[in-house]
């Protein structure tokens, strides 16, 4: 395997190791091409290398052009005290014009419209949803509101006929205005008292989606959207076709957005759920942003790099993590980004504040952009405490950042409105379980579960039980501040019956039911 | 003979006759660094004396934390950049050899010249300029590291990757002609 351009390339720079280097040149030495090559590689190198001879003409052009007695006029100590002057000047007036430039988009709605209509007037390319998600042109679309005119009891036989047991219902995401449940094969959507079948995701045109554990759904913070594609897991060399789509949960309209795998993806919603942005995580060129209440797409050009990680704020500005540096475009171009060295992974970018988050040596730590000063986040409740507050575990759920600390404490931490006063402050159970768990849209109740079967939730200072026995856990979502949703089988003895509910819990654990499938005296 | 940082200190403290040291040092390799970017040898020329004529007028706020070198080609590499945005159009290859060169009358090193120039225009524009900072002008990994805000790595990287692409450039141009 010596006989390529990178062997030949290494071999001149001398970059093998001495065993390495012997064995090309004993390959060399029976291998004409390659000598051939090696001169020809030799050959461009000392191209680039070589010198030009030049006219002095050119010298004296220069020195004619110049006034020589430039520096003698003004005192280098005068040009030096306006250097430092324009210096200081210029670090003030940076930081002080991004942040009044800031203020102006997040402050005034019509701004912050301009600037996102620029960038859409400026980059938008053909619309891939007005030219082909025509719903009547799409059979695998015509599902939507068949649900509408079927029964409950039709529903069912028409899922067994297909093989698809209700077993597998979960819930997918909770809101006030929708609920989305998936099993492997179907979308579902309730809302507005009514559920509709959106998509049969085994239609998508995905050769691993029918009844696969390998369908991936991302929804949108608000529940409108999907992002749907498949995990080729990556032991698999041939995975057949696969693309990621965009869904809309509403109408089932669905736009390919790539093809591969979506774990080759990285992508991102806003908070508001406004923006959607992806690029291929291996050598991107462009980040692709879709504004979800136009359904226009925007393609901002990158240089070419990895991308790790994408974030998008609620004004559609994009930034990402290349694995080394992280990209944040440039006040006065949208279209321009500015790379900065970052070690540690960022948990989040805020794109407006230009600040970055990541987690070092179990601290949350945050950064200006375009500052060396890190700064760690200092919890003022428990800094008087225990003066520790190493995190033990987090994850990220939605918009908030949840964090197990030293000492049992779960911090609950906003990070749309970020400020020491939003941080809520748990005193958890000694144990610090925190395997799974969930907060509650505005983040004054955090559910997690203690043990199988067993759990509870914290809201101000104080932990509480949920009283729900033979649900698993997982199985929740919040839908409002202070209630949550399940799925409930109804037949227990025939699961395949396939007859269930979409249940209600509140805080106070009272259960009402939304949805059935049969009628309550059937139960 | 003094460093470059010397002259500097010097020229801004009232002898400016001696930056003619710095412009018979740098003008070559400007002219090269130019003409090797894809200009013709007139507009490297043009481009050159522009280069040094800024750096002659800035020469104050020469920050002595840079090799000289290396801002001296960030000024070039921004003055090259203005040309091109300019004069929006792609560059063109010298109809005739460059008239500059007749004391260097080798046909065949004028050909690998024009070749070479073919081969560099597949690169982008970035990449090209740190392949001949790094080969021509003689700047270290991270000095370009430092004018493109790239790791030393990456930067190690992207010069390899566009070496590789160079070679296999030339092997299939050569394969078309035989």
């Amino acid at each position: 395997m010596m006989c390529n351009t990178s062997s030949i390339i290494k071999f001149l720079d001398q970059e093998l190791n001495a065993t390495q280097q012997n064995e090309f040149i004993r390959h060399l030495e029976g291998c004409p091409s390659c000598q051939t090559e090696v001169a020809k590689a030799r050959e461009i190198t000392d191209g680039l290398k070589n010198e030009y001879d030049i006219n002095t003409s050119s010298f004296k052009a220069v020195m004619e052009r110049i006034d020589t007695e430039r520096y003698k006029k003004y005192p280098l100590k005068n040009r030096i005290k306006a250097r430092n002057f324009a210096r200081a000047c210029s670090r003030m007036a940076i930081p002080a014009l991004s942040f009044l430039l800031i203020c102006i988009l997040l402050l005034t709605p019509v701004t912050r419209n301009f600037i996102g209509m620029t960038l859409m007037t400026i980059l938008d390319k053909e619309n891939r949803f007005n030219q082909g998600i025509d719903i009547a042109s799409f059979e695998v679309l015509s599902f939507t509101g068949a649900f509408e005119q079927t029964s409950g009891i039709e529903l069912v036989t028409e899922l067994n006929a297909k093989g698809m047991g209700v077993s597998h219902w979960e819930v997918l995401f909770a809101s006030e205005e929708r609920i989305l449940l998936r099993n492997y094969a179907s979308l579902l959507v309730y809302s507005n008292g009514a559920i509709k079948k959106t998509a049969e995701l085994d239609t998508l045109g995905l050769d691993h989606i029918q009844g696969s554990i390998y369908t991936v759904l991302h929804p949108s913070p608000d529940g409108r959207f999907i992002l749907a594609g498949n995990q080729i897991p990556s032991n698999e060399e041939t995975s057949g076709p696969s693309a990621v789509y965009l869904i809309d949960a509403d109408t089932g309209r669905y736009s390919k957005l790539y093809e591969g795998g979506i774990n080759d993806l990285a992508s991102a919603w806003s908070f508001n759920g406004q923006w959607l942005a992806f690029a291929p995580k291996n050598s991107a060129e462009k980040i692709d942003i879709i504004n979800l209440s136009t359904l226009k797409e925007a393609q901002l050009p990158i240089p070419e790099s990895e991308v790790n990680s994408l974030f998008i704020s609620d004004s559609g500005k994009p930034a990402f993590y290349t694995g080394a540096q992280v990209a944040l475009p440039t006040v006065s171009n949208l279209t321009r980004f500015g790379f900065q060295e970052q070690t540690e992974q960022p948990f989040f970018i805020d794109v407006d504040k230009e600040t970055i988050w990541f987690i070092e040596e179990g601290r949350i730590r945050s950064q200006q952009f375009g500052s060396d000063k890190v700064n760690t986040h200092v919890i003022s409740d428990l800094q008087k405490t225990t003066g520790t507050f190493l995190i033990k575990d987090w994850k990220l759920q939605g918009k908030h950042l949840i964090s197990l600390m030293q000492g049992g404490r779960i911090h609950v931490f906003d990070l749309v409105d970020y400020s020491d006063k939003l941080f809520l402050n748990f005193n958890l159970t000694k144990s610090g379980y925190l395997h799974w768990c969930i907060v509650s849209p505005n983040g004054s109740y955090i559910l997690w579960e203690k043990e199988p079967g067993n759990i509870e939730f914290m809201h101000g200072n104080k932990s509480y039980t949920l009283r729900l026995f033979n649900q698993p856990a997982t199985n929740l979502r919040w839908n409002r501040e202070r209630t949550l949703v399940y799925v409930e089988f109804l037949n227990s003895s025939n699961p395949k019956a396939g007859e269930f509910a979409i249940k209600q819990i509140g805080v106070n654990s009272m259960i009402s039911w939304l949805y059935r499938t049969v009628p309550e005296s059937r139960e | 003979m003094d460093s470059d940082k010397q002259i500097i200190e010097k020229v801004i403290t009232g002898e400016g006759a001696l930056f003619e040291e710095l412009v018979k040092k740098y003008m070559p390799k400007l002219l090269g660094f130019f003409y090797k970017m894809g200009l013709t040898l007139h507009d490297a020329e043009d481009l050159a004396q522009d280069t040094l004529v800024k750096i002659y007028e800035n020469l104050y706020r020469y920050d002595e934390g840079w090799e000289f070198s290396t801002w001296l080609y960030k000024i070039a590499s921004n003055t090259y950049k203005d040309f091109i945005k300019k004069r929006r159009c792609t560059i063109e290859l010298d109809e005739n050899l460059p008239v500059g060169f007749e004391e260097d009358n080798q046909l065949e090193r004028m050909i690998l010249h024009q070749d070479l120039k073919m081969l560099l225009q597949a690169l982008k524009t970035d990449v090209r300029a740190m392949l001949l900072l790094h080969y021509y002008s003689g700047l270290s990994l991270d000095e370009i590291g430092k004018l493109y805000r790239l790791s030393t790595s990456a930067v190690k990287m992207k010069l390899f990757r566009a070496r590789e692409k160079l070679i296999k450039l030339n092997s299939h141009k050569e394969a078309a002609f035989q």
